[in-house]
């Protein structure tokens, strides 16, 4: 072990830029690693972290004021199966106004925001001190331009008592509209005839399905009166619903993690074969004195090795501060508290893996060299021979530097190759990470409704025909549509198929289709083409059984919206006369001012109804600046990477080739030309690895989406977005690759032109 | 290094400059060649001053003012034999066809014709140092300088190195020769310079006793 120790460390001094290359391209990788493990680690499971970093419950029961009272709904805490609970709080409904902006929020009485289950963590501001106070969700105040130190107006009673905003909280129940206030302060928000309940969280011994928390809930109910139990929210329907509604950000973290893995791998992989590659005229000498196979393969290991161990203590806190501002992003955008950029368990596994994989590129092409005889691995070592390596001079009309180089590019083909791989991975990568980009972007587009620009949803026991008198009273109205969503069972599937029904002219809302035709009447539905894990195609009939009664529904089309099942008030009122819509989609006249519109109808109704413009699609964080900081971020480190990878390799090179050159020197080449030769090299490798990035980061990009698609169970395809990459954008691309070559040329090439002739020659 | 060393070369003489090792005659060369520079003094070839030349100019003077002939040939291994002598009639911005021309009755005039398309690593030393002697001619520079160009070689071989030098120089080529085979350049030079430790020790025509 001696003799190896002592040859690899004086290979790490002799070598001081080749480790201190490797020492930052393993810092990059370990980086990224950390970066990517946190990322995927995060996609895989974000909504069960959140769970139990926060301890949620299984499951949150509502229960009627009017027919249980405080003490006999704590008393459940105590009930068989039940091994953990907090509550009960007192919660009602409270229409909120602020700048005449109206709001309606779950308000619940709590005064701790920690306890065994169901914890609210602060993001911004603090937890409330007494009554005045209000804490929000972060989504709620993002959504709505709310900010700490606001003051929201309760308009239940005529008092109308002001509280102000002292924080902002995100817990494991993804309905923004939620706010808290001290238990003793609920009462003089609400009429005193106003309806109140209590909220109780828990956790079950077994819950692991809905038969199961089904079960626990009929044990809830059957030790209370009949009808305490007003409603209830299972943490399974939580988690579905969290991850329906993060598929766009979880899908690109994904991708992100794995793709920016992948070409790391690559080029880290490259760097380190090519560092080896070139040692192999020590290899032949190591031999020729007596080094085994096995101790020449353990010396370049672990020439490898240190500078990559040095690395780790770089590039594991250098991931942590690196993930941060992206852990925070893609948190805010999926309602999570931002979880620690710290993940000791990542980061160790980014390290082991980044050693790994150094140690591995490292002793392969050394394996291979250690196996030869000595004379042949000092040959292969000594000269760029073999057919590859051998041209002609002759291209008379291009300068004779530049053909030169272009030669020298592929004079050592394996290394030539690597080289090349790691621009291409990079382009490829990112190729991958626009097409993406650009996708998700038409992905929203697909989805926005243009022909229509309010919602108003009824308030309390405000009646669907007044709402409707309100919006058609108002000259700029020119469409109303009627709308209420439900879940409903279909037999054969196990869970419940999210519905929408439409009353009016719904054909008029402007859902793009995917393929058919809207419905037209009683008995035929829709499908969206994002929710159909069930695979349902236009032609085919489901039986959907709504509101008790069996509704046979022939699917005519598909179309790009965020529900399963869209159907007819014609299908609906056969099984459901006495229901009425919840909300209506408003289409105003042309030219009408939205926001005049929207502060019309609420004057007219302040406590009755809530008016809001139709926005953006998302859940108010800005997602294009989540997606742009990663695409940058992927940039800027691949590029990185690639480009030392690119300088690596043509040091090497310009090191072997320093008696070439100081011949061609000698021969009247010029510094300048000895540049532009170093420099057409890279360049050529650049240009080899753009152009074949290009496609196949387009590959990459079909293949992905398509399988992300599949797993997701999204009916969406690579080919929906037909024009997802920019030409221009590609060839921009492609001449990155270049020009990180370039880049990584510079030094090399200012070295070597530099080379002192009479030194190098005399030496021979 | 040189101290206080003075010399002139006159068009068409075949100089060899003798020594010792460490005697300063690679220097000497180098210096005319312009790979190296005097801390004092001038080097003028062909009416050239080389003071205060830049490395680009220096290195166009190389392209058509000197032919170099080293002694361990300095070929480049991955250029076959034609071209290892057309890339530097392709550095001086020769034609193609012209230089195609004169590479090929080059390698005719110095027996290897027929390797033409060879690369350097089949050849045997005489045959590697003729290619270089081609090279250094390519461009029909005004000195040919010849640094030990028959050190590497067998007695037998350095003899026809010799005679193929003394051939050019009999049609016009100026030649300065480093050698530390005192017979060699007394059976082939016309001038010979002797120097030791940086110094000229001696100058005497061929047949004369030094002065």
């Amino acid at each position: 072990m001696r003799p190896v120790l002592t040859k690899a460390i004086a290979d790490v001094r002799r070598h001081r830029l080749q480790t201190l290359v490797v020492f930052v391209i393993a810092a990059l990788a370990i980086t990224v690693g950390s970066m990517g493990g946190t990322l995927l680690v995060q996609t895989t499971s974000p909504y069960d972290r959140a769970f139990a970093d926060l301890a949620g419950p299984h499951l949150i029961a509502v229960f009627d004021t009017q027919k249980v009272n405080q003490s006999q709904v704590a008393a459940t805490a105590s009930l068989p199966g039940v091994t953990a609970s907090v509550g009960p709080w007192i919660y009602a409904a409270v229409p909120f106004e602020k700048n005449k902006a109206k709001f309606a929020l779950s308000v619940l009485g709590r005064d701790d925001p920690d306890g065994k289950l169901d914890r609210e963590q602060v993001v911004v501001g603090r937890w409330i001190q007494g009554p005045g106070e209000i804490v929000v969700t972060r989504s709620f105040a993002a959504g709505n331009q709310i900010a700490i130190g606001d003051r929201l107006t309760a308009l239940g009673t005529p008092a109308k008592p002001v509280l102000a905003v002292v924080g902002e909280v995100v817990d494991v129940d993804p309905n923004p509209n939620r706010g808290w206030i001290s238990s003793g302060a609920l009462a003089s928000l609400v009429a005193a005839d106003a309806h109140l309940d209590y909220e109780m969280a828990y956790r079950f011994q077994t819950a692991t399905s809905r038969a199961d928390i089904r079960a626990d809930l009929n044990i809830l109910s059957a030790a209370l009166p009949p009808g305490a139990v007003a409603g209830s929210a299972s943490y399974l329907d939580f988690r579905d619903g969290y991850n329906f509604n993060n598929s766009l950000i979880l899908t690109f973290l994904l991708a992100f993690a794995v793709v920016a893995l992948a070409a790391v791998a690559v080029i880290v992989a490259n760097v380190v074969a090519g560092a080896v590659l070139a040692g192999y005229r020590d290899i032949g000498i190591m031999k020729a004195i007596g080094f085994s196979p096995r101790q020449v393969v353990m010396v370049f290991v672990i020439q490898m090795l240190l500078p990559a161990l040095a690395a780790g203590v770089v590039g594991v806190p250098l991931g942590a501060i690196a993930s941060k501002p992206l852990l925070d992003q893609a948190a805010q955008a999926m309602s999570l508290p931002p979880p620690s950029p710290l993940a000791p368990g990542v980061d160790l596994i980014a390290l082991a893996v980044s050693l790994g994989l150094i140690a591995l590129a490292a002793a392969l092409p050394a394996w291979r060299a250690g196996r030869m005889d000595a004379v042949t691995a000092i040959t292969t070592g000594a000269a760029p021979a073999g057919r590859y390596a051998n041209r002609r001079v002759g291209w008379w009309r291009v300068p004779e530097a530049l053909t030169l180089g272009v030669g020298d590019a592929f004079a050592r083909p394996l290394r030539g190759g690597l080289t090349a791989v790691a621009i291409l991975a990079g382009v490829a990568t990112l190729v991958f990470a626009s097409g993406l980009y650009s996708a998700i972007l038409k992905f929203n587009d697909l989805f926005a409704q243009p022909a229509f620009q309010v919602t108003a949803s009824r308030l309390g026991g405000y009646s669907d025909a007044a709402t409707i008198d309100v919006l058609q009273q108002d000259s700029e109205t020119n469409l109303v549509v009627g709308e209420r969503q439900l879940t409903v069972a279909v037999p054969g599937q196990p869970d419940p198929v999210p519905m929408t029904i439409f009353r009016g002219r719904s054909q008029q809302l402007g859902y793009r289709m995917a393929e058919g035709r809207w419905f037209g009447g009683p008995g035929e539905a829709v499908v969206g083409v994002v929710l159909n894990p069930y695979h349902w195609r236009v032609g085919q009939t489901v039986d959907a059984q709504v509101a008790g009664g069996q509704v046979p529904l022939r699917i005519v089309g598909t179309c790009y919206c965020f529900w399963t099942l869209g159907m007819d008030w014609s299908s609906y009122a056969p099984v459901a006369p006495t229901a009425e819509p919840t909300d209506y989609i408003v289409q105003l006249r042309p030219g009408a001012n939205v926001d005049a519109y929207v502060g019309r109808i609420s004057a007219a109704q302040p406590d009755f109804l809530l008016v809001q413009p139709i926005s953006t699609f998302g859940s108010g964080f800005d997602i294009e600046a989540a997606l742009d900081a990663m695409v940058v971020a992927l940039a800027v480190i691949l590029g990185a990477i690639a480009g030392l990878g690119v300088f690596n390799a043509l040091l090497l090179t310009t090191r072997e080739r320093v008696r070439d050159i100081a011949i061609l020197k000698a021969l009247g080449m010029t510094p300048g030309q000895v540049t532009a030769m170093v420099v057409a090299s890279a360049g050529v490798l650049g240009l080899v690895g753009g152009v074949v990035g290009i496609p196949a980061g387009i590959g990459l990009y079909r293949y992905l989406v398509d399988a992300m698609a599949r797993v997701a169970g999204f009916s969406i395809t690579s080919g929906t977005f037909p024009n997802s990459f920019d030409p221009v954008q590609l060839v921009l691309l492609a001449l990155a690759g270049v020009l990180v070559a370039l880049l990584g040329a510079i030094l090399p090439a200012r070295w070597a032109a530099r080379t002192a002739v009479v030194n190098v020659l005399n030496l021979e | 290094m040189l101290d206080g060393l003075s010399l002139q070369v006159a068009d068409g003489e075949f100089t060899a400059v003798m020594g010792p090792s460490g005697s300063g005659k690679s220097t000497l060369l180098n210096l005319v060649a312009g790979l190296d520079r005097p801390t004092s003094g001038t080097v003028t070839v062909g009416g050239t001053r080389l003071a205060g030349m830049g490395e680009t100019e220096l290195a166009r003077f190389r392209r058509s003012g000197i032919g170099f002939i080293f002694q361990f040939f300095h070929l480049l291994n991955n250029l076959c034999v034609v071209d290892n002598v057309l890339i530097a009639a392709q550095l001086a911005g020769g034609q193609e066809a012209a230089s195609r021309a004169r590479a090929q009755q080059l390698l005719d005039e110095l027996g290897i014709g027929a390797k033409a398309r060879e690369y350097p690593a089949k050849l045997s030393g005489g045959e590697r140092q003729r290619v270089a002697i081609a090279r250094a001619l390519i461009n029909r520079p005004a000195v040919l300088l010849a640094d030990e160009p028959t050190g590497a070689l067998d007695s037998s071989t350095g003899e026809q190195v010799m005679e193929l030098l003394v051939a050019f120089n009999q049609r016009g080529q100026t030649i300065l020769l480093a050698s530390h085979d005192l017979q060699l350049v007394a059976r082939h030079a016309r001038r010979v310079i002797n120097m030791r430790d940086g110094k000229l020790t001696g100058d005497s025509q061929a047949g004369e006793s030094e002065r």
